[in-house]
């Protein structure tokens, strides 16, 4: 099942968090949502999962409006919001239950849940006696419990230890076989190891919607290419290149190539090093970060 | 109504696991027990024949205090630390959520009050003969003291929708309990309207209808007064809701 917004707005006041955003998200697909605070992140995403009424614009899941058929929708749909709000004095399992009956889930499910998330050392304890990170997971188990075709996990890695992020990650793209999941958070490696797509929002528009590889080509512009090579030899020679625009020293034998615009200068320097007896011991095309990428797009 | 009772199983789980809650019932019973056994010439082992009117008249008093005690946190609660949201994006209707509070609200206090059966046994015992008690007006007033505790939760749920803040939502709903129970026998004895429409003034009060109950006397345009409290402060729960849920 997909989702598919369409102009969504919300106004505070005279401030509009969030302007005519419009997207889709295939089934499948982990559509990862970033943006600086206060962005419209997480307004988008209580707007997506229905607990926030967009003052213009529509979602759908699948064909279901979720403003036009709100009980029918909820049955396909998963969130984890930001605060992760649990009953911290209810134990895990009897939380877990308590929204399975809700959805009439058996309690198999429960189990298989508890084992999934790696939670049942946790299972008999308390949710108050539980660090953020299996807190997390607890509120992460709420939201898949169900099954949903459509999971939305605000910021569902924050908190956890190393290890606990590779189970999650690990979790998050199994269950994106056959799910849509749209998943936002401030982990920058995080957003880059999971998603498929990355929707980049900034003062409520969106940025940028693309997969991570598109974003970089096109903010890329200009190839740069990080060669070394050996002998030393005369970096001023290398301007012979003639789709070279620029260059810039980065060690002794290291050197920082900026191509012309529109230019591939990767045949350009093979053929040159060739005819000048020059060995290439490395040579690698520097692409945008995504730091540098977010940085651009959301300044 | 599957929905709803594993709502109110859960609020009842809830409630009974935590001391705090527990504590709030046995304060009432040491306070209420103190009143009506210790306190002199107008306790019970001071009266001159067995009777509970002592407990009857006190009761309705304490229950301005002890229901929105009790129901403060059901839905202040929920709504400041966002577990309300959870349930609002389930498929749960805002009628669902309201039914389930109040059901949740009303069995608390009624297993709260099913020790005070020993002080109608006791006295029962302590007449003489034993047995020698008007039944009937412990019967009325039992029903009266039921048709008050539903709407004085009906009242303390809609305070508790209407603000985040658990001990603002206590300050609103001991507010509007002690309104409706004593504001309009108070307002009757203006001199404006004393002798001319006290009477009718004082019918809109909580405590006319209950006294009426206590004499005996279960009148249908009271049970019709009570349900009418008790519909519009429900509906103004689930306004409430729902404009959260449209928010």
């Amino acid at each position: 099942m997909s989702i598919s917004v369409q102009n969504l707005t919300k106004r505070y006041g005279q401030q509009v968090a969030v302007d005519q955003l419009s997207f889709t998200a295939h089934k499948g697909e982990i559509l990862g949502f970033l943006g600086p605070n206060g962005a419209g992140k997480s307004t988008s995403l209580r707007m997506i999962a229905g607990l926030l009424k967009p003052d213009s614009g529509r979602v759908f899941y699948g064909d279901l409006d979720i403003w036009e058929q709100p009980q029918e929708a909820r049955r396909f749909m998963g969130y984890l919001p930001e605060t992760n709000p649990l009953y911290l004095d209810m134990y895990v399992r009897e939380a877990l239950s308590f929204y399975a009956r809700i959805h009439q889930v058996s309690r198999d499910t429960v189990e298989q849940t508890i084992e999934k998330l790696g939670l049942p050392w946790e299972a008999h304890k308390r949710i108050r006696h539980l660090s953020k990170g299996y807190r997390q997971r607890v509120g992460l188990g709420i939201a898949i419990l169900h099954d949903p075709s459509i999971l939305i996990l605000d910021e569902p890695v924050s908190g956890l230890d190393p290890n606990q992020l590779a189970d999650i990650r690990k979790l998050i793209r199994n269950m994106a076989t056959d799910r849509t999941i749209v998943f936002s958070s401030h982990i920058l490696s995080e957003v880059e190891q999971i998603c498929d797509r990355l929707l980049i929002i900034h003062r409520g528009e969106l940025k940028a919607l693309d997969s991570l590889r598109s974003l970089q080509a096109q903010q890329d512009g200009r190839q740069i290419i990080v060669a070394e090579l050996e002998p030393r030899i005369s970096f001023d020679q290398i301007m012979e290149i003639d789709s070279l625009e620029h260059y810039e020293p980065v060690g002794e034998n290291k050197i920082r190539l900026v191509a012309r615009s529109g230019r591939d200068m990767r045949r350009d320097l093979y053929l040159w090093t060739k005819a000048h007896n020059v060995t290439l011991l490395e040579s690698r095309v520097e692409h945008t970060s995504m730091a540098s990428l977010f940085e651009k797009l959301t300044q | 109504m599957k929905t709803i009772l594993t709502i109110v199983r859960k609020d009842l789980n809830r409630f009974f696991s935590q001391l705090t809650s527990v504590m709030s019932l046995v304060i009432f019973y040491i306070i209420l027990g103190l009143l009506l056994w210790y306190m002199p010439d107008i306790g019970i082992l001071d009266g001159y024949y067995a009777g509970l009117d002592i407990y009857f008249s006190l009761v309705p008093i304490l229950l301005i205090f002890l229901l929105p005690a009790l129901n403060m946190d059901a839905l202040s609660g929920e709504l400041a630390a966002g577990t309300l949201d959870l349930l609002l994006i389930r498929p749960v209707s805002s009628f669902q959520i309201v039914a389930a509070k109040f059901i949740s609200g009303l069995t608390i206090v009624f297993i709260g009050l099913l020790p005070s059966v020993v002080y109608v046994i006791t006295v029962y015992f302590l007449a003489n003969p034993v047995g020698n008690i008007d039944m009937g007006a412990i019967v009325g007033s039992y029903l009266g003291l039921l048709l008050m505790i539903i709407v004085f939760t009906s009242i303390s749920l809609f305070a508790s929708a209407a603000v985040t803040v658990p001990v603002t939502a206590l300050m609103l709903a001991i507010t509007l309990c002690a309104f409706w129970y004593w504001a309009f026998f108070l307002i009757s004895r203006l001199p404006l309207f004393y002798g001319a429409w006290d009477y009718w003034i004082q019918y809109l009060g909580l405590d006319f209808h209950y006294k009426e109950m206590g004499q005996g006397l279960i009148s249908f345009a009271s049970i019709v007064y009570v349900l009418s409290l008790t519909y519009i402060f429900g509906q103004m729960t689930w306004w409430r809701i729902q404009n959260i849920r449209y928010q």
